[in-house]
């Protein structure tokens, strides 16, 4: 049976800083040529069934995709068959669907008979992949992997000494600062290795008309359920925001080596945060990241069968396969998954160590949602109508005094935005 | 080492106590305890429910009393309160009747896993990886603590071991030792900064209340130098479980793996047992 999938009065919310920004990937975002590239934000969907994980990395960079480069730690060498090329709207599709949300209900008639209670609302070619640069028989890197997928040439790698790990990159034209040194050793000296993908521009006239580089999808076998953030830390200007969108089987994931905290949500707000949401949730955010330090953030919580209200149409069976959650039933709305979706805004002062993660049993749904109440405009003339109108003062107050708590904003400057609107602030 | 007076010189002027009051290093755990249950579910998210600390307090409680009853003891109540606290501190489910499996666990097993005249387990410890072990249900989230909580959590805990002079301070200091080392250590051999290890440290919020029971007194050697090579051995198991084999619940799993051994350590150094003091003239 279709579940509750209500879409009643809902305010989409256009969209959210995070989705404005270009977006990394976020293991290391690298410029393999002299334009700047910003490594600000990315967007990961991992699918977790206790064994396997499934990294799928988006990117909207918007540059020439031939500066394009992605370094990321991988916990084993990944072979051809475990890399996939991800339609970029399944990413999207469960990014919409997670994203704080902004409902709004109306007053009923105060002289109206009470009615019933409502709910809420509702590749081919290896020869494709050019290598150069260092004398390989000195250097201690070992080429473990190397095939395109789609429009991306990979390499797997690893190495001995990190230096030359560091060396074979850059003469393979990926920007890494020696900084990164140290880091890529402790990488190295875990067992890991390294997943390099560039751009091949032949292939990406060939395969993909938009020019748009489409999302990568990595799988491997491996207890670690952690996402690398430390080497893209290395040379960020400034802290950089990640979305990780957990796809799993039993319930909420969260993460063991610094404290999950649940955004605020369930606020009533006034009416004209409506055509701003995206600067009143992005100031929202700060003030949870000034307050709580080194937290990664909930935003979402919830098991893909229902939503309530949902922000975007329900995620078929299909695209959750696709995304990584192999264990879904087909044509089936009763899914057997659960999407945890965690905001971190992180830098190196108060990030030292990479996102360590674990999946728990808790299946209790969590939404940041924020409320817009209309008043009633109609003329209800009776006394309760009165009464009605002589309340409105207060719950306008109360609204403007939740949204100075909860953004930073200045009072004034909310209740002079508020008049503006017809919300009679006192 | 902090030097600590034995358990048996405790009730201080030793004369029998005629005013009714008397010191006793329990109710100071449990005073802690309680601060940080009040700290954890007014400052922090996915705390426990306060119905799920009344079921595991009460259940605590009824099974002490039956317990009592059966094996005609005296009413442990304290050590039931205890032992609910440290449930409600870290354990973690949405079903119900696990909270009253949790707490008649923790009491039956304090009563009937027993080895040389003291339970084998910290009660709550065992409870708690009894139900990893058996239900899909439970966890327990090491990371919710944050770095503030965790010093005040050192800060409290080491405080009123020392207040409480129970002579297990030895296990906390050796216990931390043990795997603050092992983790300078690993960073040293991966070449990582300083700052990933005092981070590691600091935000294993489980390590706090592991202390609580890891230095539980009816449940460790009775030698000092058991009480070292317990502390230790749970440091080093500790340690491979959660960076090894990722087993995000080592700490608890380490524990109670190593508590098997407390009789062959209490065989191969004996000392004297631990009772909790009673008041004076007893």
């Amino acid at each position: 049976m279709r579940p509750a999938y209500r879409l009643l009065s809902y305010v989409a919310a256009a969209s959210l800083m995070f989705t404005q920004t270009a977006s990394a990937f976020c293991g290391f975002y690298v410029a393999t040529g002299d334009t700047p590239l910003t490594n600000k934000a990315s967007r990961v969907v991992l699918a977790y069934d206790g064994t396997a994980t499934r990294v799928s990395m988006a990117s909207d960079m918007h540059g020439d995709p031939q500066q394009f480069g992605l370094v990321i730690p991988v916990p084993t060498v990944i072979k051809k068959e475990q890399v996939k090329i991800l339609n970029p709207s399944l990413m999207q599709h469960l990014a919409d669907y997670t994203k704080p949300r902004l409902v709004q209900y109306f007053d009923s008639d105060p002289c109206a008979p009470i009615p019933p209670p409502m709910t809420a609302l509702a590749m081919p070619s290896p020869a494709g992949v050019m290598l150069r640069g260092i004398p390989m028989q000195k250097s201690t890197v070992r080429i473990e992997e190397q095939y395109s997928v789609g429009e991306y040439d990979i390499v797997v790698i690893t190495a001995t000494k990190p230096a030359d790990l560091v060396a074979f990159l850059n003469a393979n034209g990926y920007k890494v600062p020696a900084a990164a040194t140290e880091t890529v050793g402790s990488y190295l000296r875990q067992g890991m290795h390294f997943f390099l993908a560039k751009v091949n521009m032949a292939r990406l006239k060939e395969e993909n008309a938009t020019g748009f580089l489409r999302p990568i999808q990595v799988t491997y076998q491996s207890p670690k359920f952690m996402l690398p953030i430390r080497l893209g830390m290395v040379n960020a200007a400034g802290p950089q925001d990640m979305i990780v969108m957990a796809l799993t089987k039993r319930g909420r994931v969260e993460t063991v080596n610094y404290p999950t905290v649940k955004v605020p949500t369930g606020a009533n707000i006034p009416m004209y945060v409506e055509s701003r949401f995206g600067q009143f949730y992005d100031a929202l955010f700060e003030r949870q990241v000034e307050r709580n330090g080194a937290s990664t953030f909930l935003e979402y919580a919830w098991n893909l069968g229902s939503c309530d209200p949902c922000s975007a149409p329900p995620m078929d069976s299909g695209e959750l396969k696709a995304l990584g959650a192999s264990w879904v039933q087909e044509n089936t709305w009763q899914q057997q998954a659960f999407v945890t979706r965690l905001h971190v805004r992180y830098d190196n002062a108060h990030f030292p160590e990479d996102l360590v993660l674990q999946e728990t049993p808790d299946q209790q749904p969590f939404q940041a949602r924020y409320v817009m109440q209309h008043p009633f405009t109609g003329r209800a003339t009776c006394p309760a109508g009165e009464t009605y109108r002589k309340s409105l003062p207060a719950r306008f107050a109360a609204e403007a005094e939740t949204l100075a708590a909860l953004t930073g904003w200045a009072p004034d400057a909310i209740r002079t935005e508020m008049r503006a609107t017809g919300e009679m602030v006192p | 080492m902090i030097g600590l007076q034995p358990i048996t010189r405790i009730p201080v002027g030793a004369a029998p106590d005629t005013s009714g009051f008397h010191f006793d290093p329990r109710l100071i755990q449990i005073a802690a305890q309680t601060t940080f249950l009040v700290l954890v579910t007014t400052w922090l998210d996915f705390g426990p429910s306060l119905p799920q600390i009344a079921t595991l307090i009460t259940t605590a409680m009824i099974c002490e009393l039956a317990r009592s009853h059966v094996r005609r003891e005296a009413l442990n109540w304290k050590s039931a309160l205890s032992s609910a606290l440290s449930l409600s501190l870290l354990l973690r489910t949405a079903n119900p009747l696990l909270w009253v499996a949790a707490a008649f666990l923790a009491i039956a097993s304090k009563a009937l896993i027993r080895s040389g005249g003291k339970h084998l387990f910290n009660p709550s410890a065992f409870a708690i990886v009894f139900l990893l072990l058996t239900t899909d249900q439970v966890w327990v989230s090491p990371g919710q603590w944050g770095t503030t909580i965790w010093l005040i959590g050192i800060a409290g805990t080491l405080g009123a071991l020392v207040l409480t002079r129970v002579a297990r301070v030895d296990i906390a200091i050796g216990f931390l030792t043990g795997f603050l080392t092992l983790l300078i250590y690993r960073a040293w051999y991966l070449g990582d900064p300083w700052s990933i290890p005092l981070h590691q440290i600091q935000s294993g919020g489980l390590l706090i209340f592991s202390l609580f029971m890891i230095t539980d007194p009816r449940s460790t050697p009775n030698s000092r130098t058991g009480r070292l090579i317990f502390a230790a051995a749970i440091a080093v198991l500790a340690h491979a479980l959660l960076f090894r084999w990722q087993v995000r619940e080592g700490v608890l799993y380490a524990l109670v793996l190593i508590s098997c051994f407390t009789p062959l350590l209490d065989r191969l150094f004996p000392g004297h047992s631990f009772a909790w003091p009673r008041p004076a003239g007893v």
